[in-house]
Order: C-alpha cells, then sequence, then structure tokens
C-alpha cells in the first residue's frame, strides 16, 4: 500500500516538476517580456531625451542668433518733424488785424500749448489755409514777472511753439513768421494775475495783401 | 589887472605844486570795503573876489559840485550856507582861515572863484586845500561857455577825487537808457548826477538794451521800427543809426568784447537763444552756445576770455560762464532758482546779477569763482539790468522802489543808493558810459592851469 502509494507519488513528481517548471518559464517569460517592454520604453526614451537635446541646442542657437540680428538693429531717437526755419523776418509790411485768429494764453513761465490753445490754434490753422496765401505773423507776449532778457526768449519760445503747431495742422511753414515781443507790449498794463494772465499770450496777425 | 597878473602867477604855482605832488599821494584807499568818508567842505564860489551870498551862478555852482561829491559816495559833503558862508565871507578869496574850516570837522575845503566875461565866458579857479597839512593841494582853471557851467564842474569834480583817491571820478560820465516816456521806448541818455536828460532815437517803436562801446563814441541797441528786433549802431549823439544784425527773430543783448573790436548778442535764428559773438563790422558771426534750451545775456569778462550768460538749461535760469570759444561752460549761480542779468565787474573779481525770490528781483554781487555771494538790495521793490561804472565803484539798476520803473545807483557794496530819473513811465535797461568819452562831451570848455 504504501509502496503503490509511494509509486503513485513518484509517479506524479514529473509532473509537478513540469508544472513547476511551466510556471517558472512562464514567469521568466512574463519578466523577459517585461525586461523587453522596459527596456524597449527605456530605449525609446533614451532616443527622445537626446532628440530634445538636439532640439534644445538648434533652439539656443536661433535663439543667440535673433539676438544677435536684434542687438544689429540700429536705433535712433526721432525728433519731431523739423518745422523749416524763418529764413527772413517780416519786415516792413503793414499788418492787418485778423478776427478770426485768435489769440491763445500761456501758464506762467510755459511755452507749451494748453489744450485750450490747441483748439483755437486749430481753428486758426483752418482760417490760414482756406485764405492761402496769407502771409501770417506770430507775436509772443510775457507777463512782467521775468527779467527783459529772459522773457525775450520765453516769447521767442511761444511765438515759435505756436508756428510749429499750426505747420503741423499743415501750415505752410514759409508764410509763418514770428516776432517776439518779450514783456515790451503788454495786452494789460496792470501788474496783478489777471493782467498777468492776459499777458502771457501768442497773438497773430496777417501781412496787408499786395496789390 | 594887476590883480588878475598876480593870480595867473598863483595859478601856476598851484599847478607845478600838484605836479610835483603827484596823485600818488591817495587821501582814502576806495578798494577797501570799509573806506571812511573825507569830509568836504563847498562854500559858494566868490564872484570876482568877492563873496556875494545872493548870487545865483555862485550856488548854482557849489550846488553842482556838493551834489556831484555825494554822489561819488566818499564824501561828507558839507555845504550848509549857514555854516560855510560866514567863513568863507570872512576870510576872503585868496585865504584860508584853516582853523575856522576844521572847527566845523572839515579835513578839506574847495575854494572857487570865478567870472563872467561878456555875460557868457565863464572862467573859473578852484583850489583845494588839506586842512590838517594846511596846504593847496589841488588847483585848476576853467574857462568855457557859460552853458557848459555843469561840465565844467563835474570835471573839477573828477580831479577831487582822483587828487584824494588816486583814481579819477565818474561825475563826467553818462548813463543810457530805455524809457517809454513818449508812449514809445526809445534811448535816452542822461548825466551821472540825472541832469542833462537827451533823447537819442525817435523810431516811434521799442528799442531796447543799450550798450555804450569801449571808448564811448557807439551805442548798440536793439529796435523793433523795421518790423524784426534788430541791432544797430549809432553814435552817443543818436546820429548815423545803422543796422549791424538783422536775422529773423532776436538780435538782442549787446555786449562789447574789452578790445572793442567784436559784440556778443543773442540771436534766435536757430530755433531759440543762443549766444554768438561777431566782428563789429558786421562779419564773421560765430555761434558759442549749443543747447536746447535757451542762452542769452551775454557779458565779456574784463581780459576779454570768457563770457557770463543767463541760461535755462537747468530749467530755471541760471547764470553760467564759458570761455570766448564757447569751450568750458560751468553753471555760477546756484542759491535761488531765478538769476539772470550777468554784469562782468571791470576789476573781473565779481559778477553783478538779479534774482528773484518772492516774485521780486534784487541786485546781487558773486565772485567770479562763484564764492561769497552778496545781495546788495533788499525790501525796495523790484530790482533788475545791473550795470557797473567803469571804475567798478558804482552799480546802475532799474527799480521799482518809487512806484514807477526809474533808474537808481549805488555804491557797489549796496550803499548810497539814489534815484536818477525823475520822467514818469518805465525807465530801464541802464548803460554806463566809460570815462574815455570825455572828449565827447564838453570839448568846449578848456582846461587852463596847463601850459
Amino acid at each position: 500500500m504504501t509502496h503503490k502509494k509511494e509509486a503513485e507519488i513518484e509517479g506524479l513528481i514529473p509532473q509537478f516538476l513540469e508544472e513547476r517548471r511551466n510556471k517558472i518559464m512562464v514567469r521568466k517569460r512574463r519578466i523577459a517580456f517585461l525586461a523587453v517592454l522596459v527596456s524597449i520604453i527605456f530605449s525609446i526614451g533614451c532616443v527622445s531625451m537626446s532628440r530634445y537635446k538636439q532640439l534644445e541646442s538648434e533652439t539656443s542657437k536661433l535663439r543667440r542668433e535673433r539676438e544677435e540680428l536684434l542687438a544689429r538693429i540700429s536705433e535712433e531717437e526721432l525728433e519731431a518733424m523739423p518745422v523749416p526755419p524763418e529764413v527772413t523776418a517780416l519786415r516792413g509790411k503793414v499788418l492787418v488785424e485778423v478776427p478770426e485768429l485768435g489769440d491763445v494764453h500761456f501758464e506762467f513761465d510755459k511755452w507749451d500749448l494748453t489744450p485750450t490753445a490747441r483748439e483755437i490754434l486749430t481753428k486758426n490753422a483752418a482760417w490760414i489755409k482756406n485764405n492761402q496765401p496769407v502771409e501770417v505773423l506770430i507775436e509772443g507776449h510775457c507777463d512782467e514777472r521775468g527779467t527783459v532778457d529772459y522773457n525775450l526768449a520765453l516769447g521767442d519760445r511761444r511765438a515759435k511753439s505756436v508756428r510749429k503747431y499750426l505747420t503741423l495742422l499743415g501750415c505752410d511753414a514759409n508764410k509763418i513768421f514770428t516776432i517776439s515781443y518779450g514783456e515790451e507790449r503788454p495786452a494789460d498794463p496792470g501788474h496783478n494775475e489777471e493782467a498777468w494772465a492776459k499777458n502771457r499770450r501768442a497773438h497773430s496777425s496777417i501781412a496787408a495783401p499786395q496789390k | 589887472m594887476v590883480k588878475d597878473v598876480i593870480l595867473f602867477f598863483m595859478f601856476i604855482i598851484s599847478f607845478s605844486g600838484r605836479l610835483a605832488l603827484g596823485v600818488s599821494e591817495v587821501y582814502i584807499d576806495v578798494t577797501k570795503p570799509y573806506f571812511k568818508k573825507i569830509v568836504i567842505a563847498v562854500p559858494y564860489p566868490y564872484r570876482d573876489g568877492s563873496f556875494r551870498k545872493d548870487d545865483n551862478l555862485s550856488r548854482e555852482m557849489a550846488l553842482i559840485l556838493a551834489n556831484d561829491l555825494r554822489i561819488s559816495g566818499l564824501f561828507e559833503v558839507i555845504d550848509n550856507p549857514l555854516l560855510v558862508s560866514a567863513i568863507a565871507e570872512s576870510e576872503g578869496s585868496v585865504k584860508v582861515d584853516f582853523n575856522q574850516w576844521r572847527g566845523l570837522g572839515a579835513q578839506v575845503v574847495v575854494k572857487c572863484d570865478y567870472s563872467l566875461v561878456e555875460g557868457k565866458n565863464l572862467t573859473i579857479r578852484c583850489r583845494l586845500y588839506d586842512l590838517l597839512q594846511e596846504e593847496q593841494v589841488l588847483g585848476k582853471g576853467y574857462a568855457g561857455d557859460q552853458n557848459l557851467l555843469r561840465g565844467i564842474i563835474h570835471r573839477l569834480s573828477d580831479e577831487i577825487v582822483l587828487k584824494l583817491t588816486g583814481e579819477k571820478g565818474m561825475a563826467q560820465t553818462k548813463i543810457a537808457f530805455i524809457s517809454d516816456v513818449s508812449g514809445q521806448k526809445e534811448v535816452y541818455i542822461i548825466d551821472f548826477d540825472g541832469h542833462n536828460l537827451e533823447r537819442l532815437t525817435r523810431n516811434r517803436s521799442i528799442a531796447l538794451s543799450p550798450a555804450w562801446s569801449r571808448d564811448g563814441k557807439i551805442i548798440a541797441y536793439t529796435s523793433y521800427h523795421e518790423g524784426n528786433p534788430d541791432l544797430y549802431f549809432m553814435s552817443s549823439d543818436g546820429s548815423h543809426q545803422v543796422a549791424v544784425s538783422t536775422f529773423p527773430g532776436l538780435n538782442a543783448t549787446p555786449d562789447w568784447s574789452p578790445d572793442g573790436s567784436r559784440i556778443a548778442l543773442t540771436l534766435s535764428r536757430d530755433g531759440n537763444a543762443e549766444i554768438y559773438t561777431f566782428k563789429v563790422d558786421g562779419t564773421d558771426f560765430r555761434r558759442l552756445t549749443r543747447h536746447q534750451s535757451s542762452d542769452w545775456s551775454p557779458s565779456w569778462s574784463p581780459d576779454g576770455e570768457k563770457i557770463a550768460f543767463g541760461s535755462d538749461r537747468t530749467r530755471t535760469p541760471e547764470i553760467y560762464i564759458m570761455n570766448k570759444d564757447g569751450g568750458d561752460v560751468r553753471r555760477l549761480t546756484h542759491e535761488g532758482n531765478y538769476n539772470d542779468s550777468p554784469a562782468w565787474s571791470p576789476k573781473g573779481d565779481l559778477i553783478a546779477f538779479a534774482s528773484r525770490q518772492k516774485g521780486l528781483f534784487d541786485i546781487w554781487v558773486i565772485g567770479s569763482d562763484g564764492n561769497n555771494a552778496q545781495r546788495l538790495t533788499s525790501n525796495s521793490g523790484s530790482n533788475e539790468n545791473p550795470c557797473w561804472s567803469p571804475d567798478g565803484r558804482y552799480i546802475v539798476f532799474s527799480s521799482t522802489r518809487g512806484g514807477s520803473r526809474d533808474i537808481y545807483i549805488m555804491n557797489s557794496d549796496g550803499s548810497n543808493q539814489r534815484r536818477l530819473t525823475f520822467l514818469g513811465g518805465n525807465n530801464y535797461c541802464p548803460s554806463w558810459s566809460p570815462r574815455e568819452s570825455q572828449e565827447a562831451f564838453g570839448n568846449d570848455a578848456q582846461e587852463r592851469g596847463g601850459n
């Protein structure tokens, strides 16, 4: 009985071993498969890493080149469109007052144009363009609070900033002349804020048309 | 007749005495900041050797002389007739009662004697006595038309100043300025003592910034009468007006170079005000400043090497100095935010200017090295346009302290401020004539006492 069982068992051993082997094989295969899989994935990773590095260096090269090109761009400050200088003064002409040409006023010690002044000058420019070829004289005036000499220079700048704006608005610069009266010809002889505000002005008149 | 001969001899003797003394004997050193004024007695001149209390011409001469001496700022003048007449009357024309004059506190006395020939030819002999040394230190005789009385007395006054200070006085100088008393702005001149007002231009426009040439023969000025602020020259009598700089825009604020060969001025032909110089024949214009800001009011240094000017390159007006070719620009003024109208002193050490504080200008001086700024006017209206006398002892300027804008003078330390113009209207932009111009004034008054 015992022998019979033993023989049966012994008979089963190879089968058992075979099964074990098969299982191991399967496992091995799985492992191998996994290993292959891993290695495949890994190798794919390796390929993409090197590609990435290549791309990266190409990109930075491009970037460098671009930067070099950028650095080679020349740059300059552009001043406002140049206003042709006055070649002659408006000498010896009889001046005529034109009601349509409004006076513009300035802030204390300033020669830049206020929004109100720009509105007025826009209208003045329209009138001038409609009445070409008319010669216009812009007088720059100051209040009395600066020195005589400084105010000559200030009035000059006021008249010229009006001339420049009219030119920007399309008036013919060659027909617009300036003169600075400094503080020498006040509109209001008073010595107070009200008079001073009136006196800081640019006044326009035209040369009498020649027959 | 005999008396005349004696006087004449006395005159010769006195003149030789003066020569022997020379001008080395200086009583006051006016270069010292605090000198003591000389006390001088000025009695009425005698007429033909006798004292006449009610003689109008005597009184006028004494007044002119006393006024000249007072304006000089160097003297304390004793001329009260109550004090001086009694002594003058008692001592007579040819003696000096030294004790009596010293008793008044005087240090020197001027004794003059005059005569009128044919009612108009004036002869005047004057002697200056040192009351401590008890001797004559100056003797001068003049002859000329009676109309030249003021000119003669001014000459005498200058000689007295020369004798006592070693430097000639300013009594024969004139001041050019702008006045709108006629309704238009014209160039006028006036004597140092505020007399002899004369109008030089009749252009019925705006004249500005007159500037005497260094020889006193020409006045440069800006006028608008052709429709642009152009620069003109004219003779110092107002004749021969001729345009010399006529660029579009400003041709303004002229100043003569010390050697008289060039003019520095402000031109705005480049888009804003810049400083140029040109030769007085109207050629060789040279641009000195190149700045987006404005530059104006050039004033030469007395050695002709540098030019002070106003500029707002730091936004507010300040005074700068540059070389005569425009190089080496440096800022001179740093205090306050509005400094303008530089005027370089004849000795070169100082620059006078106008500085604005609380809306009003005052006259200041500053060392040409930028140190020691000193205020000369204060609490007296707005004071502008300083200009030096040729000897550097005085500054002429405009001031609104009297209500209207008028011409004033003061000693260069700010003392002795006096009003010169009483015309009404605005009076400003003064310029002091040089001393050399004296030939142009009172040529007819011949000086006697030489040979």
